[in-house]
């Protein structure tokens, strides 16, 4: 929605960036769901060229030049986190790189870098404009300013909202129309699934931070399935380098579907902590780093559902996996149906 | 800048040098800090993450952490054993790593390691992937069985050879090592002498027919644990 | 899945609790008069492996193979290493390497034998087949006849030592590679050896007295006991002595004519073919000019000391001589007959292996040749319990393409139904499964010493279960071990 509607001040306030730090060059990296908007944006460069808000000597400023040009990306949510956006623009594999050295220190081409995003960026003239003292006024002490909310789910009044920070979740809620939420995803996928007992608390950087979205999940929904969900999404978007995020989020996720198939065991709670806390701990990048997230806050905010599901068989005996499934292979092979485990008479 | 850098690892005051990472200063006090995709004389890759450390309490990996002072390390605690415990594991379910017949047994940096932790079978369930054996070279073979994308070899062919023979392909848990080429290994220009056939630490990059010509009693790890050569350092 | 499956193995009810591996069935099928028309013996052998091995490596197939098997991993070790020394052309090996290896086979030989005898027979020669099964164990021989328990107990560990200085360990080793061996025998490591030779061969001798009196004394009921005229196959050597590491192959009939004799092993395939049946997961090879109908034959060491024609150690020769004569010089076809002939190859190993241990060609260092590349191996040896052939092919990327594994068990298939349908026949009455038809039938099972049988029985249970079907194909009755 920035990009449609205050493309213009982005580039201001990635002029103003490039000013401050010294820098003669910005990137704008665009992930390739929204190609269609490039011809736009590019129009509105063309603009700020002509206006000699780009190029060389701006505004007659000799010695301040600043170019900006668009870097087409081709999607991948790992593309985000700083490092590997870096490595895509300068046209390698989508990888994080290892820290240190900081961007701030090697970045893009091995140059120092800043990266920050839209929203940031978008702030700048604001506060340069109106002054810091106007910015400061909003939101709460340590979170100055607004946060624009992209919230979606089931609610009746899904949509962008720009809030002050500071403002309880229950006042978000009530705003998209989202009272009778049985749990909320702040945060996007590597945030929290947060219950009613939570809905008072805060948006802000040190309660409920969040890059901006907010899911909501009405009566109905099963917060397992929701979490199921997002760690396929991190299966997918892992990228693959580090051990922990590569293998430990098929392992989370593959517990998960065998919780969810009724087949889980008691146990299965402290595999689920343990793992989870390895990817979290050992992970290289942000993306491991929070891709347990759905499991671990789901596991501390709606224990009681996955109890219900992996609570002890009354013989005594959770069956893990199914016999007849396991032995279908190798009877395949033998040409003959199992001896020990026959198939019921009726299937046959 | 001062020559030297003062930091603690496991309550061990150390002195390292300037620009070392954490596991190099380690090593040269003779502290062995568990690796895999590490091996000394080529760029630190940081994807095993098996030499996970806590510095001032948060998790760095020592392979391409620099030093600075002052730190405080800990790498033999519970909790970060533990840890390395479940990357490990990690590693044997996410391929097909059947010791019992492996030629690097014995030899097996991976095995070796599983031993010095006390692992005799993993705690999470394999995935048993379906991986494909590369043989098409004469002389060389790539089991994908066993390959825990450690880099080496893409590390060791592109910076010690000049040739760029090995990469990676596609993501996540679908990632795997390829070779520059077609599809195959006799296409590429690799050579059995060249340095990137000594570093795979698994059996996954083998030169062919020299299988099991140790005998058992002989091998690398036979008698004494992974790690004992940079511990055996600081005894003496 | 739709599988044609004889109507009586509809009625299967198998105990929950059993396992896949080591478990017998076996079912007996009566006619309308309640006679016995038919036993089957189902042996859960799943043989997985012929097809996992495909695209492995061929370098790494004897190690890999040897997890066939916990009690013989050594013959198929050497089996599969023999096939690949055709692979690389290295089948004329240094004197060093071919007898490193032979030094593992009878040390194999040797301890699989005095497993079997005193751990799983033993009981039942000792206390009779009717004795209480809770005596009838390893731990009741032990508390009876503690001599023997330890005598059992100390050749077994012998021959693992010496497997474990051949292959590097004692089951599962690297010994034996394409071409050769990886290690010779260390002085030191053969000192260690003489040292407890003599009380071996000394205890290997009481071992084949104790087999020969039991035999003779009981002959009245041992000789019918799930007895009935084979074929008998095995290899031998060039001249005709038993062989056990490499030789050719021969197959004589029940009186003792020749049906094939000095075929290469390369050959084994023109002589023998496999038959699939739908009720068992074994096949069942047979001798292609005799046809599947009167082609089996048995194997193992009563088959071993039928088609010999001498042995080339004194002591087991004059052993061998004694067995003969019992039959007349005829081939024997008694099926307890069996312990007593292992006795005699235990008596032959220990011999073989105090020959080895003198020769100084252990301490040789030329250990691997290799010759012209071919693309198909066969490697036969024989196991403790029969011959057992591997046969492989390998493609031009050094990959495995085909393997085919004919084991004793396999061998040994049709003999062991047909020994369990006699003892049926014999000691079945009315239409229940009695007590001492059911030690029966697991005595005559266990003389052959399949596979089955080891899991568990050094605990005192066999995992058998008897099945007993009327005409129709109803179950009349079901009793297990
Ligand atoms: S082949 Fe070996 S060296 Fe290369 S990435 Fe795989 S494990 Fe590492
Ligand atoms: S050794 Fe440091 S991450 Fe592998």
């Amino acid at each position: 929605m920035l990009l449609t509607e205050r493309a213009d001040r982005l580039f201001a306030g990635m002029t103003i960036a490039g000013y401050a730090i010294g820098a003669a060059e910005g990137i704008l990296y665009l992930r390739g769901e929204y190609a269609y908007l490039r011809a736009f944006l590019e129009d509105v460069l063309t603009t700020r060229y002509r206006d000699h808000l780009l190029g060389a000597a701006i505004l007659g400023k000799t010695g301040f030049d600043f170019d900006i040009r668009i870097q087409m990306g081709a999607g991948a949510y790992v593309c985000g986190e700083e490092t590997a956006l870096i490595s895509s623009c300068e046209g390698l594999r989508g990888d994080p790189k290892t820290r240190p050295p900081f961007p701030a220190q090697k970045g893009y081409l091995g140059l120092p870098t800043v990266v920050n995003n839209v929203e940031t960026l978008c702030c700048v003239p604001k506060i340069l404009e109106e002054g810091p003292a106007t910015f400061g006024g909003h939101g709460s002490p340590g979170s100055s300013g607004t946060k624009l909310l992209s919230i979606s789910g089931d609610c009746s009044r899904p949509g962008i909202y720009e809030v002050e920070f500071g403002i309880p979740l229950t006042e978000v809620l009530t705003l998209a129309g989202a009272d009778d939420a049985i749990a909320v995803q702040v945060g996007g996928p590597s945030g929290q699934l947060i219950g009613p007992k939570d809905y008072a608390r805060k948006i802000c950087f040190d309660d409920l931070a969040t890059g901006g979205s907010i899911m909501t999940f009405g009566p109905g929904r099963d917060v397992l399935k929701t979490a199921a969900c997002f760690m396929d999404f991190f299966v997918d978007e892992s990228c693959g380098y580090c051990t922990p995020c590569r293998v430990g989020n098929v392992l989370l996720k593959d517990r998960l579907e065998r919780i969810r198939a009724g087949r889980g065991e008691p146990g299965d709670l402290d595999y689920l902590q343990r793992l989870g806390t390895t990817v979290k701990t050992a992970s290289r990048c942000g993306l491991g780093q929070t891709s347990a997230n759905p499991i671990l806050t789901s596991l501390a905010n709606f224990r009681p559902r996955y109890e219900e599901m992996v609570k002890a068989h009354q013989d005594g005996f959770n069956p893990s996996f199914d016999v007849r499934a396991a032995v279908s292979e190798a009877e395949g092979i033998a040409g003959h149906s199992s001896v020990i485990y026959p198939q019921p008479i009726e299937e046959r | 800048m001062s020559d030297t850098v003062a930091l603690t690892i496991d309550n061990v005051q150390l002195q390292g040098r300037p620009g070392q990472t954490i596991l190099e200063a380690a090593d040269e006090a003779g502290i062995y800090i568990p690796r895999l995709c590490h091996l000394k004389g080529l760029q630190p890759f940081g994807s095993c993450r098996v030499c996970t450390v806590l510095v001032n309490g948060r998790p760095q990996a020592a392979c391409t952490q620099p030093i600075s002072p002052g730190m405080v390390i800990e790498s033999s605690t519970e909790q970060v054993r533990e840890i390395r415990k479940d990357l490990i594991d990690m590693l044997f379910v996410e391929g097909n790593h059947f010791c019992m017949f492996c030629e690097r047994s014995g030899n097996c940096e991976l095995q070796a390691m599983a031993y010095r932790f006390g692992i005799s079978a993993p705690r999470y369930p394999f995935l048993f992937p379906s991986r494909a054996v590369d043989a098409s070279h004469p002389d060389i073979m790539i089991d994908h069985n066993r390959c825990i994308r450690c880099a080496r070899c893409v590390r060791a062919s592109r910076d010690l050879d000049g040739k760029e023979v090995f990469g990676f392909v596609n993501r996540g848990p679908h990632k795997e090592l390829a070779v520059n080429a077609a599809a195959r290994l006799v296409d590429t220009t690799v050579d059995v002498t060249d340095q990137a056939m000594n570093v795979c630490p698994v059996g996954a990059l083998l030169k062919k027919r020299t299988a099991y010509v140790v005998p058992i009693g002989r091998r690398k790890y036979d008698h004494t644990p992974i790690g004992s050569e940079i511990e055996g350092a600081r005894s003496q | 899945m739709d599988l044609a499956l004889p109507a009586s193995t509809k009625k299967i009810v198998i105990d929950p609790v059993t396992r896949v591996e080591g478990h017998g069935k076996v079912t007996i099928l009566l006619d309308e008069a309640n006679q016995v028309v038919q036993t089957r013996l189902h042996i859960v052998e799943f043989r997985g492996f012929e097809r996992f091995i495909q695209g492995r490596p061929f370098w790494e197939v004897p190690v890999l193979v040897q997890r066939l098997c916990g009690i013989c991993p050594v013959s198929h070790h050497l089996a599969a290493a023999k096939a690949m020394d055709r692979i690389v052309g290295g089948e004329h090996l240094t004197p060093t390497a071919s007898k490193m290896r032979r030094l593992m086979h009878y040390g194999q030989i040797f301890q699989s034998h005095a497993l079997h005898f005193f751990h799983l027979c033993s009981p039942d020669l000792l206390f009779g087949f009717d004795a209480d099964v809770k005596i009838r164990n390893v731990i009741g021989v032990a508390a009876r006849y503690p001599e023997l328990a330890v005598q059992g107990v100390m050749m077994r560990k012998f021959g693992q030592e010496i497997i474990k200085a051949t292959a590097g360990k004692k089951i599962h080793g690297t010994g034996a590679i394409p071409g050769g061996v990886n290690k010779n025998l260390s002085i030191q490591e053969r000192d260690g050896f003489l040292q407890d030779l003599d009380q071996m061969v000394t205890w290997a001798r009481g071992a084949v007295g104790i087999a020969r009196d039991y035999t003779v004394s009981n002959l009245q009921t041992l000789a019918p006991f799930g007895s009935f005229e084979s074929s008998h196959m095995s290899i031998v050597r060039n001249d005709g002595a038993m062989e056990l590491y490499d030789g050719n192959l021969r197959a004589i009939d029940a009186v003792g004519d020749k049906i094939f004799d000095q075929v290469p092993c390369q050959e084994y395939s023109d002589y023998l073919a496999e038959e699939v049946r739908p009720w068992s997961y074994m096949k069942f090879p047979f001798i292609r000019s005799l046809g599947p109908e009167r082609g089996w034959y048995r194997v193992g060491p009563l088959a071993r000391i039928n088609t010999a024609d001498f042995i080339d150690t004194p002591e087991a020769e004059a052993a061998r001589r004694e067995f003969m004569a019992l039959t007349g010089g005829k081939p024997n076809n008694l099926t307890m007959a069996y312990h007593w002939a292992r006795m005699i190859e235990s008596l032959h190993a220990i011999e073989k292996i105090r020959d080895l241990l003198h020769d100084h060609d252990l301490q040789g260092t030329d250990l691997v040749v290799k010759g012209e590349r071919r693309e198909e191996g066969i490697g036969i040896v024989e196991a403790p319990r029969g011959t057992l052939i591997h046969h492989y092919k390998v493609d031009d990327q050094d990959q495995v393409v085909m393997a085919n594994l004919i084991v004793s068990t396999t061998h040994n298939n049709e003999p062991m139904n047909r020994a369990v349908q006699k003892v049926a026949r014999d000691y079945l009455s009315g239409v229940e499964i009695t007590e001492g038809l059911l030690n029966r039938v697991e005595v005559a099972i266990r003389a052959y010493d399949p596979c089955l049988s080891c899991a568990t029985h050094a605990l005192g249970q066999m995992p058998l279960t008897v099945e007993l079907l009327d005409h129709a194909g109803q179950v009349l009755d079901t009793k297990s071990t």
